[in-house]
């Protein structure tokens, strides 16, 4: 075989090769590709999983919540209502001619307890925050506090309200919900704020209290419910943060953007 | 079967499963490889028993044989592939090479040389469906199993059979006409190797799972 021939065969048999190589590649590139996607599909999928498990564990919480809340409004504001308003039928019961000061009493006792059932109505299931908007319903929560505890409520709104997911919405009022509670239950205050800040495409929630506040660095008694807050705010995309002290009171910043991509 | 050679045994193999598995098979346009198969068979076999030989040479044969199997496979890469506008090009690329493949054949190299011009288009041809199915893949968002997907075993049989082959399909004449030594042996090497590897690859296709039904 002479040299021509030699480097011709060689040359025959290389580029065969690194043409195999070239299609080994493309095959291998597609099949890493395919894998690492196949991971993040799987990751998606068990992230959405979370979310749905999240939201219903969220739903039952409030539902838990709201049901506490009724139950104590219902002995303590309704049934205290409705018991005058027999008290003072029963004066009519007694002297027919001159009660018609009691009657008008126990009308205005029915029509405040007839409000209070209305109002109470609007927050029993879960849905009415998606109906009413999220900022109604704290609005609503708020009152139910004022009218179940000795703590006095602000809320403010500022900016033009936007729409956030109504799932989230859930998540971030049950976040507000139990920044409430842990106020009522721990931080022995008398004053709740709630203030509401959409701006930039941003809202930025405040929920503080001038209670006896706590050092958050050392105190972990209050850790799970804390961390709770946290990782809901982070499964909705919010940034949450908390700042107290002993004797100044306890704030929580939770800022969630408005618009986003569906 | 004396004096077959190993690759002719996986066709036969692959074409008796596709055979036996042809109601089964999914996606249903995999049923033309088993079809494309048979002829392959025929195609092989005729040759190799000398049954066909016509002024002292089988190219005319392997003329007919090689310009059907491209406008096979460009059919089932239509079916395959899913964006419209691919469907469109490789469907005009069919009676398009068909007619390049003819004017080759009759007019140009001769139907008693093998045309070795129309078999280059047709590989990159086959090459670039291979590319774009891939492609096709790598954009899914659903989940692909790609050892239980038929076409993506066809398409790697395509792609190293056509891309393997492409360097010596493009000095065939080369080696023709300077008569190069060792010639038969590379053409085995070459050839055998990669009809291999490409009928394995078709075995295995036959041989995936059908597309369990949705409930």
């Amino acid at each position: 075989m002479s040299a021509e021939e030699s480097n011709f065969i060689i040359f025959i048999v290389t580029g065969t090769i690194i043409f195999l190589l070239v299609a080994l590649f493309m095959v291998s590139f597609l099949f890493l590709y395919r894998k690492r996607q196949h991971r993040h599909l799987k990751e998606k999928e068990e992230m959405k999983n979370e979310f749905k498990q999240e939201l219903l564990r969220t739903q039952l919480e409030i539902q838990e919540q709201t049901f506490k809340t009724i139950s104590q409004e219902i002995h303590d504001n309704i049934g205290q209502m409705l018991s005058l308003a027999k008290m003072n039928l029963s004066k009519f019961e007694i002297d027919r001619f001159n009660s018609d000061e009691a009657v008008l009493s126990a009308k205005d006792l029915v029509s405040q307890a007839v409000s209070s059932l209305r109002d109470l109505s609007k927050t029993l299931n879960t849905d009415a925050i998606s109906s009413i908007g999220f900022i109604k319903a704290i609005e609503l929560e708020l009152q139910l506090v004022e009218k179940t505890t000795a703590i006095k409520t602000i809320m403010q709104t500022t900016g033009l309200p936007q729409k956030i997911q109504p799932q989230e919405e859930l998540i971030l009022f049950r976040i507000v919900q139990e920044s409430l509670h842990n106020s009522i239950k721990h931080a022995s205050a008398t004053l709740l704020s709630v203030q509401a800040n959409f701006e930039n495409d941003l809202l930025l929630l405040t929920v503080s209290d001038n209670g006896i506040g706590f050092d958050y660095s050392v105190n972990n008694s209050e850790g799970n419910g804390l961390r709770n807050m946290q990782s809901r705010s982070k499964l909705i995309g919010a940034d949450w943060r908390l700042e107290s002290a002993p004797d100044k009171g306890t704030e929580i910043k939770i800022t969630i953007p408005t618009k986003k991509e569906s | 079967m004396p004096g077959l050679l190993v690759y002719q045994y996986i066709i036969i193999i692959a074409a008796i499963i596709g055979m036996v598995r042809f109601q089964c098979l999914h996606p249903y346009y995999i049923k033309w490889l088993v079809l494309l198969l048979i002829l392959t068979i025929i195609a092989e076999l005729f040759p190799a028993f000398k049954i066909i030989r016509f002024r002292g040479s089988n190219h005319w044969w392997f003329n007919i044989f090689t310009v059907i199997e491209f406008l096979a496979y460009s059919y089932i890469f239509s079916r395959a592939i899913t964006n419209p506008k691919t469907i469109t090009i490789i469907r005009w690329s069919i009676p398009g090479y068909f007619v390049i493949a003819i004017a080759n054949i009759f007019f140009i190299q001769g139907f008693h040389k093998f045309h070795t011009i129309s078999y280059r288009i047709g590989a990159i041809m086959i090459v670039v469906w291979c590319y774009l199915y891939f492609r096709q893949l790598l954009q899914s968002e659903q989940e692909i199993v790609l050892f239980k997907n038929p076409m993506f075993w066809i398409s790697t049989g395509l792609l190293f059979f056509y891309l393997g082959f492409f360097v010596y399909m493009s000095a065939f004449d080369l080696i023709v006409y300077k008569k190069i030594g060792y010639n038969k042996e590379l053409w085995r090497g070459i050839s055998y190797s990669l009809n291999t590897l490409l009928y394995s690859c078709f075995l295995i296709a036959l041989l995936c799972p059908p597309k369990k039904a949705i409930s």
